[in-house]
């Protein structure tokens, strides 16, 4: 054990392990160009095997892993402790440090985005990718379940006293137009939304936030009024309404997942600022107030120009304008507790490189 | 389809100016200034912009581009048949039906092709982008280039004179002693569509029952609406100050009109197009240069700050000026002395006339000059633009040309040897005569998008980044001479391969920082420091690079000779990190999407491959050199 950790720690490592890093990076970065860049990411950095066809190979996490494993060890068992090598010492432990705060921003951080119109008020923050079927009782939250763990053609566990079956699935829907309310599709009523139209799989979107999920279920012993074929789409977020049996009013609502922040964010307003004369942006502008319990404080977001507060970071990221001129802003929302360690470990490299090279050009001239 | 229609109108409207005015120049007229993609800018800069898109130079068959833009808005009849629009596609050659070995061709020439494609147009618009075929890009950029000149021309169609007739029994309340135009016309024109209103009343909407002074009067009104129809989309010139209208500053004179802000303010600029425009068409030359210089002073008193003006100035002399052509220009001198120099047997008269020692000097004082030249270049844009000097694809190579020089300089200045001067020339003149090549919409001196919009960031990350690539250019340069000297002496240059890993260290430094800058500038505006978005990943790959070849240096797994092939090879690299990665159109960088370079960043990449390959077997076996 301790013979490999020494292997480990000779400088050559870094000499095998940065071309399998080097070919890792433009493959994944190549990938982009057909994967886009979330299932890049899955495939060659965020995972520990990158398959090629049916050979495994190192992914990014084991790559960088063992890159920052021999780094570690050499800098602690190897190191050369002498004063025209502390450039050279800095400059690993930055990277060092750079490193091991990646990796815990890896596994810490969480991203997500919020949607708020002007005018209105909002404690929710979206996932990005993940969604899940939310199931209320008399307009209480009762279940939520991943939409990853359903499978077509299983019984879905909601915690309701009728029947669901997952007809269908798709991570990304096309809609499919009934012909004039169609009331029957095959043996099966169908019901609200699905009168109108069909969910149909349609070809993954390049990038994974652009993809339209959706689902059609089946219901059965809701009775006859609520029996029958619906579907749930993130195109049109209209709740499945019913009435069970034992008089209660259940609601399911498809939708991307949600988190609660801390506190809330009401959007006064959205500002899109254009140079003079042209349709090119300047800068995109919300105004919004902070509310945390009673405390209440009016904040700008800004492109370039986040709000910090309580380790989430909230960024201008997009914003949403409808037909009657209503706006709305889309903030991206970021919690990192690891934001320090880039800053960090830059400064602690660029300080090693400078004593290097200053004692490398210092020593020259004193031989 | 309307806007072709509504132009042939106008352009039957406007006859042609009593003479070509070819002679006339416009020595007032392009420091005037206009609000053009959200900066103001003088007319000089408008026009070439323009006349770069639909030529792809910066004359127009001999006319200079501000005299061309004078005779397209003053005389149109004259420019529709100006060979301006450069079309190359021979598909489009065919499919247009235009005479084949022409390589310009006039908006007269056009015409019929253009009616005819104009349904495919709306075919193609309906479809993917990324489904249209070359030919059919250059169709539509063509349709588009046309509709923009269209506008173009249109800008001043409200105080042009009209080739039109006026019913005898209104024409007297003309103002008197004016021309008739657009503007005169007015004053006339709610009279003249009650008279009409009564004969439609009477006789009927069919014209053809009217009497010939009736059917004058219903031509006159439906030209003046065919006008207003078109100049309607005319914004393109925004050239008229607008003090009273705080969102926009300047408007295009039809925007004026239409939006009733007939102030007597206006009617003083207005004025003063009117007499520009006369004396153009009466190619009046005093007048037409006490015109310009009337205009230009009246609006510059009444609406330009000086700091306004004094930019505008610098902005039409860094145009003319040609500081990176002329920079190319004395890199080049400074080579070819610098080689004089170091040769041995120059003819004699040659040694009589300038001997090796002021050769040299020479060489170095062609090198200042071309240094002070580009930077100077760069220094004028940074003020124009007022932020620093990279933002574009562009930008970022004239900077690293800079860089290269600058490294050259400096190294000269330590080492006394020539080398870096010569190396630094070679990549200052190549960057510097491939930019033009990327510049996108002929405009060199754009504005950023939103994101971009930080002069911290642009200042810090970029700049540090910018200066690494050039580091590496340096250094890979070095490496390839350094490999060719063991050729050529069968033995390493130690000095040389010692300064090739010095700027290798110094490299790294930048490339590391900057690209560490870049996350910094990530976290800070979109809340994550890595993203692995291609540009990253590039910047990353350099870093990589480079640690893999000094890490190899140092654990004696690379020879020396095979880290001198690992740094020229940086090449490559920085390449494909540079500019392969905006080829991917994909990611947050993707703002200097080209197309076009993707050949030539190919035959860039295999050539280096193959000259590296060379260089490092050779370097391998001396003995076994051809002498």
């Amino acid at each position: 054990m301790y013979k490999s950790a020494l292997r480990l720690t000779h400088a050559d490592i870094t000499f095998f392990i940065l071309p399998l890093l080097m070919l890792n990076l433009i493959a994944g970065t190549l990938a982009q160009r057909w994967l886009g860049l979330f299932d890049a990411q899955k495939m060659f950095f965020s995972t520990f095997i990158t398959w090629a066809g049916p050979v495994p190979l190192p992914g990014g996490y084991i790559l960088i892993g063992v890159f920052t494993l021999s780094l570690f060890l050499k800098f602690i068992l190897r190191s050369s402790w002498h004063k025209n090598k502390a450039g050279i010492i800095l400059a690993h432990l930055g990277a060092l440090v750079l490193l091991v705060g990646g990796l815990f921003t890896a596994l810490t951080a969480r991203e997500g985005y919020m949607v708020i119109p002007e005018g209105g008020q909002t404690p929710y923050v979206y996932d990005y990718h993940k969604r899940d079927v939310f199931i209320f009782e008399n307009d209480h939250l009762k279940k939520t379940i991943a939409f990853d763990s359903l499978r077509a053609g299983q019984m879905a566990d909601l915690d309701v006293p009728f029947m669901v079956r997952i007809v269908e699935t798709c991570q990304n829907c096309a809609i499919e137009k009934r012909d004039d309310h169609a009331l029957q599709s095959g043996d099966l009523t169908l019901q609200s939304m699905a009168r109108f139209m069909a969910l149909i799989p349609a070809p993954l979107a390049r990038e994974n936030e652009e993809n339209m999920s959706g689902l059609s279920l089946e219901i059965t012993g809701a009775g006859e009024h609520h029996d029958g074929l619906y579907i749930a789409f993130e195109g049109m977020p209209e709740p499945i309404k019913i009435t069970a049996k034992n008089g209660r009013n259940y609601k399911i609502i498809f939708g991307k997942e949600q988190r609660l922040l801390p506190f809330s964010v009401e959007l006064v307003s959205f500002r899109q600022e254009n140079h003079p004369g042209s349709a090119m942006a300047k800068s995109f502008t919300s105004d919004v107030i902070v509310h945390d319990g009673d405390v209440r404080w009016p904040a700008r977001i800004a492109m370039n120009e986040p709000l910090r507060y309580k380790g989430y970071s909230l960024f201008q990221s997009a914003f949403d304008r409808a037909e009657d001129g209503s706006q709305a802003t889309v903030l991206s929302v970021v919690e990192n507790r690891g934001q320090l360690f880039p800053y960090l470990g830059t400064l602690i490299i660029a300080a090693g490189l400078l004593l290097h090279i200053f004692i490398t050009v210092k020593g020259r001239h004193t031989p | 389809m309307m806007r072709r229609i509504l132009f042939a109108v106008f352009l039957m409207l406007m006859p042609p100016a009593a003479q070509a005015a070819d002679a006339l120049n416009c020595s007032a007229l392009r420091d005037i200034p206009v609000l053009h993609e959200g900066r103001l800018k003088p007319l000089d800069s408008f026009a070439r912009i323009y006349l770069r898109q639909f030529s792809g130079r910066d004359n127009a068959a001999g006319l200079g581009a501000c005299a061309w833009l004078a005779e397209s808005l003053f005389d149109p009849a004259a420019a529709a048949q100006r060979r301006i629009f450069q079309i190359r596609n021979p598909e489009l050659v065919y499919v247009l039906e235009i005479d084949p070995q022409q390589k310009y061709y006039a908006l007269t020439d056009l015409e019929k092709g253009l009616a005819k494609t104009a349904p495919q147009i709306e075919i193609l618009l309906q479809q993917n982008p990324a489904a249209w075929t070359p030919a059919q890009q250059d169709l539509l950029a063509l349709h588009n280039h046309v509709a923009e000149y269209h506008e173009i021309m249109r800008s001043f169609t409200l105080l042009m004179p009209l080739a039109l007739e006026v019913p005898q029994n209104i024409a007297p309340q003309l103002p008197a002693g004016e021309l008739i135009n657009f503007l005169t016309l007015q004053s006339i024109e709610p009279e003249a569509r009650n008279k009409l209103a009564e004969i439609v009343q009477q006789k009927g909407s069919d014209p053809a029952g009217y009497d010939s002074e009736e059917q004058i009067l219903a031509q006159l009104l439906f030209d003046l609406d065919a006008l207003r129809a078109g100049g309607r989309n005319s914004a393109i010139l925004r050239i008229m100050p607008a003090p009273f209208d705080a969102a926009e500053k300047w408007v295009s004179p039809w925007m004026m009109v239409e939006r009733g802000q007939g102030s007597p303010e206006n009617g003083v600029y207005l004025r003063l197009w009117q007499d520009m425009a006369k004396a153009y068409r009466d190619h009046d030359e005093a007048a037409w240069q006490a015109a310009q210089k009337n205009a230009l002073e009246t609006i510059q008193k009444r609406s330009m700050s000086s700091a306004d003006i004094a930019r505008l100035q610098l902005e039409n002399f860094y145009n003319r000026f040609r500081f990176y052509e002329r920079a190319i220009m004395l890199y080049a001198l400074s080579l070819a002395m610098l080689w004089l120099a170091a040769r041995k047997d120059n003819p004699r008269w040659l040694q009589k006339v300038a001997p090796q020692r002021s050769l040299r000097l020479l060489g170095y004082g062609f090198f200042s000059l071309a240094v002070l030249c580009h930077a100077a270049g760069i220094l004028l844009r940074m003020i124009i633009l007022a932020r620093p000097p990279v933002g574009t694809l562009y930008e970022s190579l004239l900077f690293v040309g800079l860089i290269c020089a600058l490294t050259g300089l400096l190294l000269f200045w330590r080492t006394k040897n020539k080398l870096p001067l010569t190396a630094g020339a070679l990549a200052a003149a190549g960057l510097l005569l491939a930019a033009p090549n990327l510049l996108q919409q002929g405009e060199s001196l754009e504005l950023l998008t939103a994101v971009l919009n930080t002069n911290f960031w642009l200042g810090t990350h970029v700049l540090t980044i910018a200066t690494g690539y050039g580091l590496c250019v340096m250094a890979a340069l070095f490496a390839h001479v350094a490999l060719a000297r063991r050729i050529v002496h069968k033995m390493p240059d130690t000095a040389l391969e010692n300064v090739v890993y010095k700027i290798s260290l110094a490299a790294l430094l930048f490339c590391t920082v900057g690209t560490i800058l870049g996350g910094i500038w990530a976290d800070q505006s979109w809340g994550r420091f890595w993203g692995w978005d291609p540009k990253e990943n590039g910047a990353l790959l350099i870093v990589l690079w480079l640690l893999w070849a000094q890490h190899g240096r140092l654990s004696a797994h690379l020879t020396p000779r095979a880290f001198l092939a690992a740094i020229a090879f940086l090449n490559v690299i920085v390449a494909l990190a540079w500019f392969g990665v905006n080829l991917m159109g994909v990611g947050l960088h993707s703002y200097g999407f080209i197309t076009g370079i993707a050949a030539a960043l190919g035959l860039f990449c295999a050539a280096e491959i193959v000259i590296i390959a060379f260089l490092w077997v050779l370097a391998a076996k001396p003995r076994a050199r051809i002498s």
